[in-house]
């Protein structure tokens, strides 16, 4: 790969990869450094990554990093720590999205990553499985659990506008 | 001869009660039973012992059909999901839309799913420019650049090896020369005064006869405190008579204050070492000196060259053994010198 390959990926794939890394973290300073930690190691193992699976690699760097990270810092919980009781709609939403983006903070790290991947990025399950290291089957449970949580949520909120 | 004994009755009563028996059999175990009539009670008990199935029936079957109804209260979540996902086929996805239409809470729920798909906000990067590689360009190496590169390798060699020095241009100054014999008294060629400011090269030819520069031009000043209380040096290995009859023309314990400036004659920066902390990085420091403790050093310069360094107020030691002269000027501030 030449160095005008990689620079041209630095311009493709940053920004997507640090809206995934500072969506999974809520920390821009970390979210930057992982992003530069991914963007180093691609640089050093450039010569070894394909063209055609460049951002996928990149995602893969990216998505252990943050994993390593949060589970050092062990700032999420557990999926059965988030219950339909806890949600706390105290906030005047303007539309939607707004309140899908609070929604998805609830979500367990894995959770969230297999749908941030899905909607922001428009991987496929298999995609999904290769970047996390899940199997296909794991990453359409989460995918699943995922969505009810969602449609749970927005209906909660829906319940008190 | 009858096949029926009493180890194995058991097997032809079961077929006897089954109607597996022949009649040929049921003959022979007939009068075998005549024959053994404690055994006629096992007849009895075989023939009792069948059991009734009883009529138990799913109340709701259709939820578990599959041929017609693919979608059903128990699915219909997973399926919504699907839906929304791509993951159903067409026929799936028909009857998906069957099952909705006649339900319009169900349907509603289908459209709180479809709500659940993230849109991706516009976040950049602000560090892209720090992830950027420079590319280096790979320039032909021909025999002549390699040529050139040996002399510039074999010139900087030397060069290296003769004068340890960074080169750095200080101020020259236009001079003229001046000679003096020993016992002159040089103390004032050191006091310069606000109108003609100028500075003097002190410069060591032997040891009994000193030789200066003056310098025309007017060097840029800077504050240097030296006060005439002439402090012994320990390492002075120079013959310093001639400096002695200097000394008792200045040294009357009265203190000499100037503005001096020390510039190197030949504009080379000298890579230098602290003499009195022996290191360069140490933070400079204020250095009292008098004006025969330049001359000593300047003297010192045939064997160990001195710089006064301009910028840092202290004695540097020149590593590098190239005689080098000093250029002095400066304003005098408040003199009380006699001659």
């Amino acid at each position: 790969m030449t160095v005008s390959e990689y620079n041209n990926s630095v311009e493709l794939y940053s920004d997507n990869l640090y809206r995934f890394v500072l969506k999974n973290i809520k920390d821009v300073d970390k979210a930057k450094d992982i992003v530069q930690d991914t963007f180093l190691k691609f640089w050093e193992k450039r010569d070894n990554v394909t063209s055609s699976k460049i951002k996928s690699y990149l995602f893969t760097v990216a998505y252990h990093t943050l994993i390593d990270v949060v589970r050092r810092e062990k700032k999420q919980g557990c999926f059965i720590d988030v219950k339909e009781e806890s949600y706390s709609v105290q906030t005047e939403y303007s539309d939607l999205q707004e309140v899908l983006h609070e929604a998805i903070e609830k979500l367990p790290e894995d959770q969230k990553a297999v749908i941030l991947l899905r909607d922001y990025e428009g991987y496929a399950y298999d995609e999904i499985a290769e970047i996390t290291g899940m199997t296909e089957s794991q990453v359409k449970v989460y995918i699943f659990r995922g969505r009810k949580f969602l449609k749970k949520y927005l209906v909660s909120v829906e319940a008190l506008i | 001869m009858s096949l029926i004994t009493k180890n194995n009755y058991e097997a032809y009563l079961l077929d006897y009660v089954e109607g597996n028996l022949s009649p040929e059999l049921i003959a022979d175990l007939m009068l075998f039973l005549e024959n053994n009539p404690e055994l006629k009670e096992d007849l009895d008990d075989f023939e009792i012992h069948e059991l009734i199935p009883l009529k138990i029936g799913l109340s709701d079957k259709s939820q578990l059909k599959k041929e017609g109804e693919l979608v059903t209260l128990l699915n219909y979540e997973e399926l919504l999901i699907a839906e929304i996902e791509g993951l159903n086929s067409p026929e799936i996805s028909n009857q998906l839309n069957l099952f909705l239409n006649g339900n319009s809470i169900l349907k509603k729920q289908l459209g709180v799913y479809q709500n659940t798909r993230l849109v991706a906000p516009e976040i950049v990067f602000d560090e892209k420019k720090t992830l950027l590689r420079k590319e280096s360009k790979v320039i032909p190496l021909y025999w002549w650049s390699s040529v050139a590169a040996a002399v510039i390798a074999i010139l900087f060699w030397f060069n290296g090896f003769n004068n340890d020095v960074q080169k750095q241009y200080y101020p020259l100054v236009e001079n003229r020369e001046m000679t003096w014999e020993e016992g002159d008294d040089l103390s004032h060629e050191y006091i310069l005064d606000d109108k003609t400011p100028k500075a003097i090269i002190v410069k060591s030819e032997t040891p009994n006869k000193l030789k200066s520069k003056k310098a025309n031009n007017t060097p840029v000043v800077e504050e240097k405190l030296y006060f005439a209380s002439l402090p012994e040096e320990s390492n002075n290995n120079v013959d310093t008579s001639q400096i002695n009859e200097v000394n008792k023309s200045v040294n009357e314990g009265v203190e000499i204050q100037e503005k001096e400036v020390v510039y190197a004659e030949n504009s080379v920066k000298i890579t230098y070492e602290d003499e009195v902390l022996g290191s360069a990085t140490v933070v400079p420091e204020k250095k009292k000196m008098t004006t025969l403790a330049i001359i000593r050093k300047a003297i010192k310069q045939e064997v160990k060259t001195k710089f006064f360094d301009k910028g840092r107020d202290r004695v540097m030691l020149a590593v590098n053994s190239k005689p080098i002269n000093f250029i002095r000027g400066g304003k005098k501030k408040n003199t009380a010198v006699t001659n």
